[in-house]
C-alpha cells in the first residue's frame, strides 16, 4: 500500500519570505509614500539593533543615501555596543547621521520624578526620542520612519504614542523573525542580526526575557493565532499551551495601543466612525 | 474571418482624489496609445483608474454619471490627439446612477462625435472582509450581460466579480469573445513560491483565476490593474491577457507604470472551442442545471 503523507492545508501563509521581493516591495513602499507626502529625506533613529538598521537600509536604497540621516539617541545607560553597531550601519551606508546624547533631556524631566520605576524611565526616554526624531525632521524637511515589527506592534512592546508614531513604517508588517530574514538579504551586519534583541534601557534585559518565549516560537504562534485558530486549536496541535497563553495574552491586553485614542462619539458625523477618509486622501 | 484585435493595457499610477490631475495623467497615455504600431482597437484601464480605488467616504464626492465619465475621457483624449480616430476605452470608476453609488466599468468609444457607451458594468460582488469595506460605501450591481462592439462581442467585470465562476460563464454563455476584468487587487503575500508568476503570492492567486476563466470557457480575459499604493497598500500592477486555452500572451511588469500592447485573434476562440467544447455543452445543460440551482437555493430534497 502507498501511504500518502497530506499537507496541511488550513495552516497560514508560511513565515518565509522571498527577500528580493520583500525588499523590492518596501523600497517603493517608502519611496511611494515619501513621494505622495512631498518629501524627500527620511529621519531614522538608529538604535543599533536590527530593526532600525532594515529601515535604514530600505531608505538608503529607496531615496539614496544622500537623503537619509541616521540619528543616535543614546541615554547614559545605554550600552557602548548598541552605539557602535548603530555606526557599523551609518557608515556601511554612507548615510549623514548626527548623534544626539538625550541624558540631559530626560534628567532634565526626570530630577523632578526622582522615584520613576524603571518603566516610566524608559518611556521618558523613547518620547525623548520621539521628540528628538520629529524636531529633526522638521529641521531637515523630512519625514521620520518607524522601525516597528508586527510581533512587537502585536505583543504591545512598544511605548505608545512614541516608538510607533512615526508616519511612515515599512517593517509594521513583518515579524521579528521575517526582518532577520530581511535583514540577511540586505547584507546587514551579522554581528547586529544575531545579537539578542534588546530595548537598551537595563544592562542585561532581553526582549525574549522580557516576554519569556522567543521570537521564533512566538511568530509562528502568533501567525496562526491572526490567521484565525483559537488557542484551543493550537495545542490540539502541538504548541506548548503556556507559550499559547502568554502569546495570546500580551495580544489580548495590547488592543488598545494599536488604536488611536477612544473619543466619545456623540454626533452622526465622529471622525474614524462615520466621517470617513483615508489617510492619503 | 474574424476579425484581429489590437489591445492596450495601460497600468498608470493614479493620485487620490485628484481627477483634473489624473486626467492630465491620461492624457499622455492616450497620446503614447495613438503613435503604437499596430494602433490599439481598445485600451484598457484600470478599476477606479482616475480617482485611486480607497476613498472610503470620499466616494461620494468622486463619483459622477457615466455621460459625464464618458465626457472626460473624450476630452481628454481630444485634447491629447488633435487628428482622433476612434478608440475603445475600457475603465473603472466610481459611478452616480440613479442617484445611487456603484463601483463601475464603462465600455466607451472616443474620438467619433460624441462619445458613444456601448455598456456599463456595476460590480455585483462588493468585498467587505479583511481590509475591504467597499459595501458599506457603494451599492451592488445586479446583472452580467455581454455587449457588441465593432469587433466583436464583449463584456467586463470588476475585480471580486472575477472571483465568482458563475460571473465569467455568464458573459461567455452571452457571447463574450474578450472579458474585459479591471481590478485595484492590494498585494500580499510575501513567501517564496515555485510557480514562474513574477511578484507576491495575490499575483499568482490572480494570474491562476484569469487563466482558469480562459480556459474553461474559451475566451480572451485580459486584467488591467492599478499601480502605485494607498495608505500603504501596494497595487502590483502585472495585468496580463490570457488566451482562449488559458495561456499567458503577455504580461505587464511588476509595480512600475507600463503600457502592454497585445493583438489578439477571434479565431483562437473558434479553435479553442472546437477542441474543448465545454461553452457548448453548458448551453444544452443549462435548462437542467438552471433547475438543480433552483432546487438547490430552496434547499428541496433530492429525490432518489
Amino acid at each position: 500500500m502507498v501511504r500518502v503523507a497530506a499537507s496541511d492545508e488550513r495552516a497560514p501563509a508560511p513565515l518565509q519570505i522571498d527577500g528580493a521581493l520583500t525588499e523590492q516591495w518596501l523600497v517603493n513602499f517608502v519611496r511611494d509614500e515619501m513621494e505622495r507626502r512631498g518629501f524627500s529625506r527620511a529621519v531614522i533613529g538608529v538604535s543599533g539593533g536590527v530593526d532600525s538598521a532594515v529601515t535604514a537600509y530600505l531608505a538608503a536604497k529607496a531615496l539614496g543615501p544622500d537623503n537619509v540621516l541616521g540619528v543616535r539617541m543614546p541615554y547614559r545607560t545605554s550600552s557602548r555596543e548598541s552605539l557602535e553597531h548603530a555606526q557599523l550601519v551609518i557608515d556601511a551606508l554612507g548615510i549623514e547621521s548626527r548623534t544626539f546624547d538625550i541624558t540631559p533631556a530626560v534628567d532634565g524631566y526626570l530630577c523632578n520624578e526622582a522615584d520613576a520605576d524603571g518603566g516610566r524611565r524608559g518611556n521618558v526616554m523613547a518620547r525623548m526620542r520621539m521628540i528628538t526624531l520629529f524636531d529633526l525632521a522638521a529641521k531637515h524637511r523630512g519625514i521620520p520612519l518607524g522601525t516597528g515589527n508586527k510581533t512587537e506592534r502585536l505583543f504591545g512592546y512598544f511605548t505608545w504614542h512614541a516608538d510607533d508614531s512615526p508616519p511612515i513604517n515599512p517593517l509594521g508588517d513583518l515579524f521579528k523573525t521575517q526582518v532577520w530574514a530581511l535583514a540577511r538579504h540586505l547584507g546587514v551586519p551579522s554581528v547586529i542580526v544575531d545579537k539578542p534583541p534588546t530595548a537598551d534601557l537595563v544592562v542585561g534585559q532581553t526582549d525574549e526575557g522580557d516576554f519569556g518565549i522567543s521570537y521564533e516560537r512566538a511568530d509562528e504562534i502568533l501567525n496562526w493565532l491572526v490567521s484565525g485558530f483559537g488557542a484551543e486549536e493550537l495545542v490540539a496541535r502541538g504548541y506548548d499551551a503556556d507559550e499559547v497563553a502568554i502569546v495570546k495574552k500580551r495580544v489580548e491586553g495590547t488592543h488598545w495601543k494599536r488604536r488611536l485614542p477612544t473619543v466619545a462619539m456623540v454626533s452622526p458625523t465622529a471622525i474614524g466612525e462615520s466621517y470617513l477618509r483615508p489617510v492619503d486622501y | 474571418m474574424a476579425p484581429l484585435v489590437h489591445l492596450a493595457i495601460a497600468q498608470v499610477k493614479p493620485r487620490k482624489g485628484d481627477r483634473a490631475g489624473n486626467l492630465a495623467r491620461l492624457r499622455s497615455v492616450f497620446a503614447q496609445v495613438d503613435r503604437l504600431e499596430p494602433r490599439p482597437t481598445v485600451l484598457c484601464l484600470a478599476e477606479s483608474a482616475l480617482t485611486g480605488y480607497f476613498l472610503e467616504g470620499a466616494v461620494r464626492d468622486n463619483a459622477v454619471t457615466a455621460g459625464t465619465f464618458a465626457a472626460e475621457l473624450d476630452a481628454a483624449f481630444r485634447a491629447a490627439v488633435p487628428d482622433p480616430r476612434p478608440l475603445d476605452v475600457t475603465c473603472g470608476f466610481y459611478e452616480v446612477w440613479n442617484n445611487k453609488l456603484y463601483n463601475s466599468a464603462m465600455y466607451v468609444t472616443l474620438g467619433a462625435g460624441e462619445p458613444r457607451i456601448a455598456h456599463v458594468h456595476r460590480k455585483v460582488f462588493l468585498p467587505t472582509y479583511g481590509l475591504f469595506d467597499e459595501e458599506r460605501f457603494v451599492e451592488r450591481g445586479r446583472d452580467v450581460r455581454a455587449f457588441d462592439t465593432p469587433w466583436g462581442r464583449a463584456a467586463m467585470l470588476v475585480c471580486e466579480d472575477a472571483w465568482h465562476s458563475m460571473t465569467a460563464t455568464i458573459a461567455a454563455l452571452d457571447g463574450a469573445q474578450i472579458l474585459f476584468v479591471c481590478s485595484a487587487p492590494p498585494a500580499r503575500g510575501l513567501q517564496p513560491k515555485s510557480d514562474n508568476v513574477p511578484g507576491p503570492a495575490s499575483v499568482s492567486r490572480w494570474d491562476r483565476l484569469i487563466r482558469e476563466i480562459a480556459d474553461e470557457h474559451g475566451i480572451y480575459v485580459t486584467l488591467a490593474n492599478l499601480v502605485g499604493s494607498e495608505g500603504g497598500k501596494m497595487f502590483p500592477g502585472a495585468s496580463f491577457v490570457a488566451g482562449p486555452r488559458g495561456d499567458v500572451r503577455g504580461r505587464a511588469p511588476l509595480w512600475d507604470d507600463a503600457i502592454l500592447s497585445i493583438t489578439v485573434d477571434l479565431a483562437d476562440v473558434t479553435r479553442a472551442r472546437s477542441d474543448l467544447p465545454l461553452v457548448a455543452d453548458l448551453e444544452t445543460m443549462m435548462p437542467h442545471l438552471r433547475d438543480s440551482l433552483d432546487a438547490a437555493m430552496s434547499r428541496a430534497p433530492y429525490a432518489l
